[in-house]
């Protein structure tokens, strides 16, 4: 099972629970819920993001590589560093979009190696 | 001396006796002389065998076998997972909803306005088998792109490339020209032909060439009409011919099905982690996979989790053969988790 998100043209994003107990629902989320999980030391860790559903808050952890659902994980690891930069201090907010499409496209080959990258 | 004949060893008169009358008997006796003449040169004994007897394994040369003369029983390696619909981790359906998996690793691709409903089926499967996909399907503008599909993915499938394939999927149904087979090799689809719509069990089959390199293969099967069908016993081999649908051993099946997905937790109150702790530390406790995944999966928490002296659990770190969950105590003490509840469970999924 897993939660993510399915929609990111309007805020809050839309987010689908494709096989919830129960059958699928969605709802909303305010992007900045959707935090890096932490390392042993405490600090953030920019691998992996965790997105909780709002109906019936299951959280499902999605590892930058995309997991369950890689273009729409993916997707949602860029849009997050393009806007908030990455926790990891490489990108800031106010650098070039490319900058951070490229950021998490050097995480998605380290962890699933090259040809998982799903975005254009 | 005459010469000898370099088959069958018949002697070759010389000179003159090429055209004399040389040996006059009757027919019966000349073809008995002509028959032992052969056998006492070559050794053979044929009994009969070249005027239509049966060709025994003694008559056909080791390693002469191609994949084009073998015939469907002739067991094969299925390349699928969960070909026979057998498990459906996600539960019984119906699943509706484009994209989604139904049996594991089998998704609904809807065209158009189409709609496809897919359950788990225990009243309707092929012989030998325990349980099929049936797929109620309404046919509104996709016109016949509708699909319930397996993807093969070139990083997961790294053995394919320009390898010749054959797909054969057991399919009922009683509309004609209806459901068919697909599949992808990569660049372009092939299909099958269309079930006759005869209802009972028919075996529809396709082939195709995969294109070179890592290229991503689908199989299908289409819906062109609306139509009830039940899907049983997919099967994908190398080669021409196609085969019939063998069971694995349940281990190795669903082995098979968790490379992809995976729920621990499945008996409430299996689970259940204790542990002294400082206030305001995190405590991890390791899981290894009980199969390796595809790539990195997600992990999802399902349902409220009874807890004590802390927060809900949560993930740290992760790869395809193990995670770690935790949680930071509260206050010093014993610090607690377990899954007690009904659907409290994690999943692990990953789609290369």
């Amino acid at each position: 099972m897993s939660v993510y998100v399915s929609d990111f043209t309007t805020t809050p994003w839309t987010v689908h629970h494709d096989d919830a107990p129960g059958g699928a629902h969605e709802g909303t989320v305010d992007p900045t819920t959707i935090v890096h999980t932490k390392n042993p030391a405490g600090t953030d860790d920019h691998n992996f993001l965790i997105v909780v559903c709002p109906v019936c808050q299951a959280a499902s952890t999605h590892p930058v590589g995309g997991g369950a659902q890689p273009q729409s994980v993916q997707q949602m690891f860029v849009t997050k560093c393009q806007t908030d930069g990455c926790v990891c201090g490489q990108v800031a907010a106010t650098d070039a979009d490319t900058l951070a499409e490229s950021h998490v496209r050097l995480q998605v080959n380290r962890q699933d190696g090259p040809g998982r990258w799903q975005l254009g | 001396m005459p010469n000898i004949t370099p088959e069958l060893g018949l002697a070759i008169a010389v000179d003159s006796d090429d055209t004399a009358t040389y040996l006059e008997t009757n027919l019966g006796g000349s073809l008995t002389t002509v028959d032992s003449l052969f056998n006492a040169s070559s050794g053979h004994t044929h009994s009969g065998a070249h005027q239509g007897g049966p060709i025994t394994s003694a008559g056909v040369a080791d390693g002469s076998l191609t994949n084009a003369k073998l015939g469907p029983d002739v067991a094969r390696a299925n390349l699928l997972t969960n070909g026979g619909f057998e498990l459906w981790q996600r539960g019984n359906g119906p699943f509706t909803a484009n994209g989604a998996f139904a049996a594991d690793r089998w998704t609904l691709g809807l065209a158009g306005t189409d709609t496809l409903s897919v359950s788990r089926n225990t009243a309707n499967q092929d012989a030998g088998s325990a349980t099929c996909a049936a797929c109620t399907f309404t046919l509104g503008t996709g016109a016949g792109g509708t699909v319930f599909s397996q993807k093969c993915a070139g990083a997961d499938y790294g053995q394919l490339s320009s390898r010749q394939l054959t797909l054969s999927v057991r399919v009922s149904t009683t509309v004609a020209n209806a459901v068919r087979l697909g599949i992808y090799n990569g660049s372009a689809w092939t299909y099958g032909a269309y079930h006759p719509g005869t209802g009972g069990y028919q075996t529809l089959t396709v082939t195709t060439t995969m294109a070179s390199g890592t290229v991503d293969g689908w199989v299908g099967v289409y819906f062109a009409a609306s139509c009830t069908a039940y899907l049983d016993n997919a099967n994908l081999v190398v080669g021409s011919q196609p085969a019939n649908y063998v069971p694995l051993h349940p281990e190795e099946e669903l082995a098979r099905v968790q490379r992809y997905y995976e729920i621990i937790g499945i008996q409430p109150g299996a689970f259940n982690f204790t542990v002294y702790q400082a206030a305001g530390t995190a405590v991890w406790l390791p899981i290894q996979f009980r199969t390796s995944k595809a790539v990195n999966p997600t992990l999802t928490k399902n349902g409220t989790w009874p807890v004590a002296n802390c927060n809900q659990p949560s993930f740290v770190g992760g790869g395809p053969d193990l995670f770690s969950i935790g949680a930071t105590a509260t206050a010093t003490g014993t610090v607690s988790f377990n899954n007690s509840v009904s659907g409290c469970t994690v999943t692990a999924e990953a789609n290369p």
